[in-house]
């Protein structure tokens, strides 16, 4: 009876036994086969791996390619361009001058800023912010506008209010008397353009003397009128006005 | 000739020391912007914009032996804004050019020089097919040569994030290697 393990035996009899207790030791060996390759390992670890590599055919190949690619790779710094670069770099750098300052260069930003189509919006908003936090809120000035309005508004209407009345009683004595001079006239008209020339005579002698003497007097309280508001606006008196006199 | 010299004379505008610049790292800018663009003739465009970007601001340069860490994050900066504005722009078509990286190898025994051009065609196609993040960080580790705390600095993260970041894209790339051997 054979009671010898072969290689092969002692093989399955180890990864029998690893798999029942610590696993696959592949995981390990890889952690440290960069430094295997390196040779930077101690010289326990080292025997440890190389332990390792000799029952593993998997890690062992991939030692030989780590190997081959860390031998392979430092090659690679230096690389041929296609064609040389040095007749363009040369030609794209010779006439450039050395990098602007600072001034210049906040100058270009502002510039190529400034292009941009939203700037004059951009710049309106930033200074509107700026003018609300410096000069605070302008609405706050008209917060008791009202209360400061009224009595001058008062004044107002009581300065108007007067002469219109005033005018009013003008305007219903005049045609009260023109009615009594013209209704007994009127009952004794002849013709026609007698009609006529007797209304005429009534116009000028009755009515169109009163009316120009109100038109006047009612311009001059509107121009008092007018001088009040303004007053009250804080415009100055000679300001011109918005409409052409006519 | 002395890197620190060759960068004062540029700082100073001698053209001929800009020149002299822009040959001697002419490979290595075309090879960081390589590793973002997805064509030669992109890389070379951005290898373009990188050297003119580096010229423009010739007077702020990083003095000495952080030159070249400081040069490879400014590259690589410009790189990735080059690669937002084209996200925000997606060519016309899909470019499918790594056949036409030129990688091959300068030995000088054509036997030996083939094979060599089909290693490093095989990594350069597992590379590529890499995530954005693992492909990064193996260019500025594995390619450009660059330490862990300088890796950390361009990368603003912390060296252990790297080092984890490092090992995990190298094992990546090794698989991927693997895959593409299994293919062809």
């Amino acid at each position: 009876m054979k009671t010898e393990l072969d290689a092969s035996g002692h093989e399955a009899l180890t990864r029998a036994i690893l798999a029942r207790t610590s696993g696959n030791a592949c995981g390990s060996a890889r952690e440290r086969l960069c430094d295997f390759v390196d040779d930077t390992l101690a010289p326990f670890d080292r025997s440890l791996v190389d332990g390792h590599l000799a029952h593993c055919a998997a890690c062992a190949d991939l030692a030989v390619a780590l190997a081959e690619a860390t031998t392979v790779l430092p090659a690679f710094a230096t690389l041929a361009p296609p064609t040389s670069v040095v007749f363009d770099v040369l030609r794209a750098t010779s006439r450039r001058p050395p990098e602007p300052g600072l001034g210049e260069r906040l100058s270009a930003w502002l510039g190529r800023v400034a292009a941009r189509p939203r700037f004059s919006l951009e710049v309106a908003y930033v200074l509107t912010v700026l003018l609300l936090v410096v000069l605070g809120n302008p609405v706050a000035a008209f917060r008791d506008a009202s209360v400061r309005v009224e009595p001058r508004v008062a004044a107002v209407a009581s300065a108007v209010g007067r002469p219109i009345a005033k005018a009013r009683a003008a305007g219903e004595e005049t045609l009260t008397s023109v009615g009594r001079a013209i209704k007994p006239k009127a009952e004794a008209v002849p013709t026609f353009a007698q009609g006529r020339l007797l209304l005429w005579q009534f116009w000028q002698t009755y009515v169109d003397a009163p009316v120009r003497t109100v038109v006047l007097q009612v311009r001059e309280w509107a121009g008092r009128a007018v001088s009040e508001l303004r007053t009250i606006v804080g415009a100055p008196a000679g300001e011109p006005s918005a409409r052409p006199a006519r | 000739m002395e890197l620190p010299t060759l960068l004062d004379r540029c700082r100073q505008g001698d053209d001929l020391a800009w020149e002299a610049f822009v040959r001697q790292f002419e490979r290595r800018v075309y090879s960081i912007a390589s590793g973002y663009a997805a064509s030669p003739d992109e890389a070379r465009d951005l290898t373009q914009d990188i050297f003119v970007r580096l010229f423009e601001t010739r007077g702020r340069w990083a003095e000495g032996e952080v030159f070249v860490p400081w040069m490879v994050r400014v590259a690589r900066n410009l790189c990735l804004d080059q690669l937002r504005r084209k996200k925000a722009r997606p060519p016309a078509e899909d470019i499918q050019a790594d056949e036409m990286w030129d990688l091959a190898s300068p030995d000088a025994d054509p036997e030996a020089a083939l094979e060599a051009t089909g290693r490093r065609q095989l990594v350069w196609r597992a590379l590529r097919s890499l995530g954005h993040l693992s492909r990064e960080v193996i260019q500025l580790k594995e390619i450009q040569g660059l330490s862990l705390e300088e890796v950390a600095a361009v990368l603003r993260v912390p060296i252990g994030t790297v080092k984890s970041r490092s090992n995990r894209a190298r094992l990546e790339l090794a698989e991927q290697i693997l895959a593409e051997r299994a293919e062809s």
